[in-house]
């Protein structure tokens, strides 16, 4: 009897979570990437969801697969976490986000050792080439914010020691 | 199990900075020298927490207690996509395996075709990104900056690809192979941030080797590790390991994409290295990283520097090595920073294209810092380098690893 309470207990706990995730989610769903998968649905290479982020920067939505539940030919893992690595601030930042993050997080930015000038240029004509639509008029302020915020560090700081403070 | 994340494996500096005393490339970024990456790790679904590299697209490194196992946990096992329309959700019911182009009977297979109708085999093979241990380099080059957790390995089971290649039957004038999977970017059609595929050369006596796995460590894939079917490419760098695979199609020109011409190339050169200046002068000649095979590795899991050992206390050196050419010969253990080399013991085989394990019975005799070196051989005679290599790409590093180790007083 007391395991059966116990048991209760347990379900109604998942219950709630499940309920606390749905709001949380809903919440979130406008941070929440989506690809075009409309036309992947009607698509005969049985992918029924593709590229489905949801923000985890509280870790609340936890990334864990959910239950399945059904026994049907679709295997889910639900959405993948995004916690991006807030971009330093400064002028021309708003321009990186904005063409950046169209492909990738700007964690990769931040992740990049500090490139003297000349290999921010090339990592930007480099992703012109891979295809980011950066207009010619942007490119020269997206790669003076790079250059200042993610360049060479000041004479006397080692390697190791962060640039700036990143936005909160 | 996870301490010592964060231990620390002293690489050798470049000569430069040696002979300058440290100063004179202060403005270079220098190389980073913790065994893993110093990231935070991240949860994502089907798996421990491991390094995140990247969120979006997802890109996580093992971390390097996982390698004491042979076999990397599949939950443990790296990751890394170029692109981030990554796949939540496939219906197998509709989902195909397609071979077509110039082929005599283009065929879909259904993962259940898949099952029943092929001898399923089985391989124990390394996948390692192209730029695994890429913040060794010096000077410095962009992209993903991996520790050394680039890699993992598994007993992958499927279809062999030469199967199906035949049962489709390979007309001639084919001039590649293009595997394309599930997976795509957000950049318009045609751009090579919309869809990354790879190509590997008909003649190319690896297709005889390579699998199509439904399987990893007994299970199914997990989605971040190409479910529902992976093409394995046994000794070959990930770059060709094409995930969520879909699409092979038999070409009669050659794959002009920019992840075969521009990206993954390495540098016909020993080693595949070569300088800066080099690069600069523009002639220099390059492979497709996915046509060679990984250069032969060796590393330290164990001591790994996050604790001091004790003086005149027996423990045990253990590694991992590997090579994509003809498995792992011998493995040399210094523990006086390369002046002196003993043979470690290989353990039991898992076959030419695995992880081979390694031990060396150690007692340090006094206490103070020690350097432990390792160094492979592969079973055609390739032997680790003890000086570093450079190339623009950060790829196929294989430089021999140094372990530093502080020994305390007993008494």
């Amino acid at each position: 009897m007391e395991c059966r309470r116990n048991a209760d207990r347990f379900r109604g706990g998942v219950r709630l979570s499940a309920h606390l995730f749905r709001s949380i989610a809903v919440a979130v769903v406008c941070l929440t990437l989506y690809a075009g998968v409309d036309s992947a649905l009607a698509d005969s290479d049985g992918l029924s969801e593709a590229g489905v982020y949801a923000l985890d920067s509280t870790g609340l939505i936890m990334p864990v697969s959910p239950f399945p539940g059904n026994a049907t030919s679709t295997y889910s893992v639900g959405a993948y976490p995004l916690a991006p690595t807030p971009l330093v601030r400064g002028s021309g930042q708003e321009l990186v986000e904005s063409y950046c993050s169209i492909c990738h997080s700007v964690t990769l930015i931040g992740a990049q050792p500090h490139f003297p000038p000349e290999l921010w240029k090339k990592e930007v004509d480099k992703m012109i080439h891979l295809g980011a639509p950066i207009p010619t008029e942007m490119v020269g302020q997206i790669v003076d914010y790079l250059q200042k915020h993610y360049g060479p560090l000041p004479e006397g700081n080692s390697s190791s020691v962060p640039p700036s403070k990143p936005n909160p | 199990m996870l301490t010592g994340l964060l231990g620390t494996a002293a690489i050798p500096w470049p000569r430069e900075l040696r002979a300058e005393g440290g100063n004179a490339a202060s403005d270079l970024p220098l190389p980073d020298t913790h065994w893993n990456a110093a990231v935070p790790t991240g949860l994502v679904p089907q798996k421990l927490p491991l390094l995140r590299l990247s969120d979006r697209p997802i890109v996580l490194e093992t971390p390097r207690p996982f390698f004491e196992s042979l076999l990397t946990p599949n939950a443990a096992f790296f990751v890394r996509y170029h692109l981030d329309v990554i796949p939540n959700a496939i219906d197998l019911s509709a989902w195909r395996l397609s071979v077509g182009g110039n082929v005599s009977r283009p065929l879909h297979f259904s993962f259940s075709q898949l099952l029943s109708q092929f001898e399923p085999v089985s391989v124990v093979a390394v996948n390692q990104c192209t730029g695994n241990s890429r913040s060794r380099f010096f000077p410095r080059v962009a992209g993903t900056q991996w520790g050394n957790g680039g890699m993992s390995n598994a007993r992958w089971t499927g279809v062999r690809l030469m199967d199906l290649l035949n049962r489709a039957g390979l007309r001639s004038h084919t001039v590649a192979l293009r595997f394309q999977g599930l997976d795509s970017g957000r950049g318009a059609e045609g751009t090579p941030s919309h869809a990354y595929s790879k190509s590997l050369d008909p003649e190319d006596p690896i297709l005889q080797d390579c699998l199509i796995a439904y399987q990893m460590n007994g299970e199914p894939l997990p989605m971040l590790n190409g479910f529902p079917v992976r093409l394995i490419v046994p000794g070959r760098f990930s770059t060709c390991w094409i995930k969520h695979l879909s699409w092979i199609e038999a070409l009669t020109e050659p794959d002009q994409s920019h992840w075969m011409m521009n990206a993954y190339r390495l540098p016909k050169k020993p080693h595949y290295s070569t300088t800066p200046e080099e690069v600069a002068l523009g002639k220099l000649s390059t492979i497709p990283a996915s046509h060679a095979p990984m250069p032969v590795r060796s590393f330290f899991v164990l001591p790994d520097g996050s604790s001091k050992l004790v003086v005149r206390l027996p423990i045990e050196i253990k590694g991992i090595a590997f090579s994509g050419s003809g498995g792992i010969r011998q493995v040399e253990v210094s523990t006086d920073g390369g002046r002196s080399w003993r043979l470690a013991r290989l353990d039991p085989d898992l076959g030419p294209y695995s992880f081979r394990g390694w031990r060396l019975a150690w007692t340090p005799r006094q206490p103070g810092r020690v350097e432990l070196c390792c160094r492979a051989t592969d079973g055609k005679g390739n032997v680790q380098p003890m000086e570093p290599i450079w190339n623009p790409g950060g790829y196929a590093w294989n430089v021999v690893e140094t372990q530093t180790v502080f020994v305390g007083e007993s008494a």
